[in-house]
């Protein structure tokens, strides 16, 4: 263990411990700081924007990188983006939007830059101790805080599969996180893999400047359009929120289907679930690169065999790179697993109570740690929000907190799907947006009459 | 904010974009000072929106070592009509808020008053004046961040009278702010000094 100077923790009273400055950082501090507390945020690069910020070198994003939903379902409720921005803004915008929103409310005062976490502790009463250190290589602080926030974000660890003869492959096999630009697969055959939508993009991207593009994924899907009727596809399913689930289901799918057509004329297999069971895809362009010869489907690697990708209905590919984006996983090395309700078989995958209270602890949360069938920028805006209303109750009146403290240990674990989500690690995360609101709502509820009684 | 308050409108058609009039008058900043002071949006009922703040007040608010905005709502000065009815000019007021450069302090004159009413409960304002309010008789919802708010107006106003005044500071927990003699013209009757004045001194007063 390096040395820390175990019992010289700098006491920040009540101030509260935010980890990372991207946009579920950024929420938290606002919000935090609207309810009165005091912020220390601390970020382990040197700038705001986290998976935004394309420059940190842990971001997952590409050049070409867009937001899957609309601009007005996405911006935070209390800080609109600019109506005469396009309704799906590129990342720089959406960096610019994060900045506004800092400066704005002068957020960056809050923040540690080049600061990172090296580990959490419990303390005393409920208190946290925080080892902070310096990028620069200085020493080690260790800082003691009323209450931790985690958004250290969960797109920045890759999650790398391994294939049967993955090793022996003779051509290049990279993870979508360090791809940057299409420049990388001019004059190449590649092959992408993964539907979710890094891979959709950069399949498209593929199929209009590589020589000849593969694209593998493990079953049906539904292609949501980014458009519908020339109105932003999202715009229009939120308002169909009066209309009962079932029904709402019906008339998506069948809107889908007249709109996008038939997928299996285009070679790929029938989506073997509902619409609403999977994160939904958002691209206009696969069908279109499938229709015009640009973008080959395939179904799942069965194993690698020198030169060729052996494709699970025997098929084969000679792919010189291989593009895995096959998304990420959650990574909290910080701290203890039985801080989040992790256990193992879960793939590090936190069990809290609504997605962002820690089950072992009343003072640690998590804000972000969701994936959602909509923009999560507004869902994370409430979670702050509960979190900051919780913390605010816990510190005036522990008492009468341990009747919300009881839900949040016996629900921990509760997931915000409708009926049969798919179960594959990358859903661990998914709520479905309608139902993750109403779970917010009500918890906000509980905790206004719990303050307003106090 | 009401969560019901944004999820009404997140379900809702969003408002077509409008190309908006916004006039300011900045201070001449000393880069060594510390933080700026919060900015301050200004909109009126008033036809001539945001131009009705260009000749005392915008100057006047820079004057102090504030940067002074005004906005004028759609179908207003110089800004073209457009759809959205109430909600449409309410997001206006919201728009040029966020597009400041820190929190805003929001001041409604007139019938602009209830428009910043409902702006409150969607954008957490630094603090908000209701200036010789028009058609606020309730709070439409609780302000969102808990901003001070001050109702203004003159006992000479006829177009807002002292009950108007009292009704609306009762709905947001206070007494009304008077001051006699001035007219309901705020921005531009002779006397729009010592009011715009008293304004600055309140705010100043938490340094805001």
């Amino acid at each position: 263990m390096p040395e820390y100077g175990v019992d010289a923790a700098y006491d920040r009273g009540d101030t509260v411990c935010v980890i990372g400055a991207g946009m579920s950082g950024l929420l938290a501090i606002k919000n935090l700081c609207e309810y009165g507390f005091k912020v220390d945020c601390y970020e382990k690069d040197s700038g705001i924007g986290g998976s935004w910020n394309i420059t940190q070198r842990r971001s997952p994003m590409y050049a070409n990188t867009h937001l899957v939903s609309s601009r007005t379902q996405t911006e935070f409720p209390d800080f609109p983006m600019p109506d005469d921005w396009p309704d799906y803004p590129g990342h720089k915008r959406v960096l610019s939007y994060l900045e506004r929103y800092a400066d704005h409310f002068g957020l960056r005062d809050h923040i540690w830059f080049g600061s990172e976490i090296e580990r959490i502790e419990k303390a005393d009463r409920g208190r946290f101790d925080v080892i902070v250190k310096p990028t620069s290589g200085s020493a080690a602080r260790r800082l003691r805080y009323a209450a931790v926030v985690i958004a250290n974000g969960h797109n920045w660890n890759p999650f790398v599969p391994e294939y049967p003869g993955q090793q022996a492959f003779r051509g290049e096999i990279i993870h979508s996180s360090s791809y940057a630009d299409s420049s990388r697969l001019r004059g190449k055959k590649v092959l992408v893999v993964g539907a979710g939508n890094s891979g959709c993009d950069i399949a498209c991207e593929s199929a209009t400047t590589a020589d000849r593009t593969w694209h593998s994924t493990r079953r049906g899907y539904w292609y949501t359009p980014k458009y519908l009727f020339g109105r932003p596809s999202d715009q229009l399913s939120q308002r169909m929120s009066w209309m009962p689930k079932g029904l709402r289901h019906k008339v998506t799918e069948y809107v889908i289907r007249r709109v996008g057509g038939d997928p299996t004329r285009f070679g790929l297999p029938r989506p073997d679930h509902h619409m609403h069971q999977s994160h939904p895809i958002v691209n206009s362009h696969i069908l279109h690169h499938i229709g015009h010869g640009d973008l080959e489907p395939r179904p799942d690697i069965a194993r690698f065999d020198g030169r060729h990708v052996v494709f699970t209905d025997s098929s084969t590919a000679e792919p010189d790179l291989v593009v895995l984006a096959t998304g990420y996983r959650p990574s909290y090395d910080f701290c203890d697993p039985e801080l989040l309700g992790t256990t193992t078989g879960d793939d590090g995958f936190p069990r809290l109570f609504a997605q962002m209270f820690s089950p072992s602890s009343e003072t640690l949360s998590v804000a972000g740690l969701i994936q959602a069938d909509s923009g999560i920028f507004p869902l994370v805006h409430w979670q702050t929000v509960a979190i900051a209303k919780w913390l605010r109750i816990r510190a005036s009146d522990p008492e009468r907190a341990k009747q919300f403290r009881d839900r949040v240990v016996t629900e921990a674990g509760t997931r915000y799907t409708d009926g049969k989500m798919n179960d594959s690690p990358r859903h661990r995360l998914e709520v479905s947006h309608d139902l993750y609101l109403d779970s917010l709502a009500r918890i906000i509820e509980t905790l206004d009459k719990e303050s307003d009684g106090a | 904010m009401s969560m019901d308050v944004w999820r009404r409108r997140y379900g809702s058609k969003p408002v077509s974009p409008v190309d908006r009039e916004l006039l300011s008058s900045l201070p001449d900043l000393d880069p060594d000072d510390d933080k700026p002071l919060a900015p301050i949006l200004c909109v009126t009922g008033d036809s001539r929106g945001a131009g009705a703040f260009t000749e005392h007040w915008l100057p006047r608010i820079a004057e102090r070592g504030r940067a002074g905005y005004a906005v004028s709502v759609r179908g207003q000065g110089g800004t073209p009509k457009a759809d959205g009815g109430r909600d449409g000019r309410v997001h206006d007021i919201v728009q040029a808020a966020v597009s400041l450069p820190g929190r805003a302090v929001l001041i409604g004159h007139d019938k602009a008053a209830p428009l910043v009413a409902r702006a409150l409960t969607r954008y957490p304002a630094e603090a908000a004046v209701f200036l010789a309010p028009k058609g606020l008789a309730s709070k439409p919802s609780d302000p969102t961040g808990s901003p001070r708010v001050l109702i203004a107006g003159s006992p000479d106003d006829r177009a807002a009278p002292e009950k108007v005044l009292d009704k609306a500071a009762t709905a947001y927990g206070g007494a009304p702010l008077l001051f006699p003699g001035v007219g309901h013209d705020f921005m531009n009757d002779p006397g729009w000094k010592a009011p715009l004045d008293a304004l600055l001194d309140w705010l100043d007063d938490r340094g805001e």
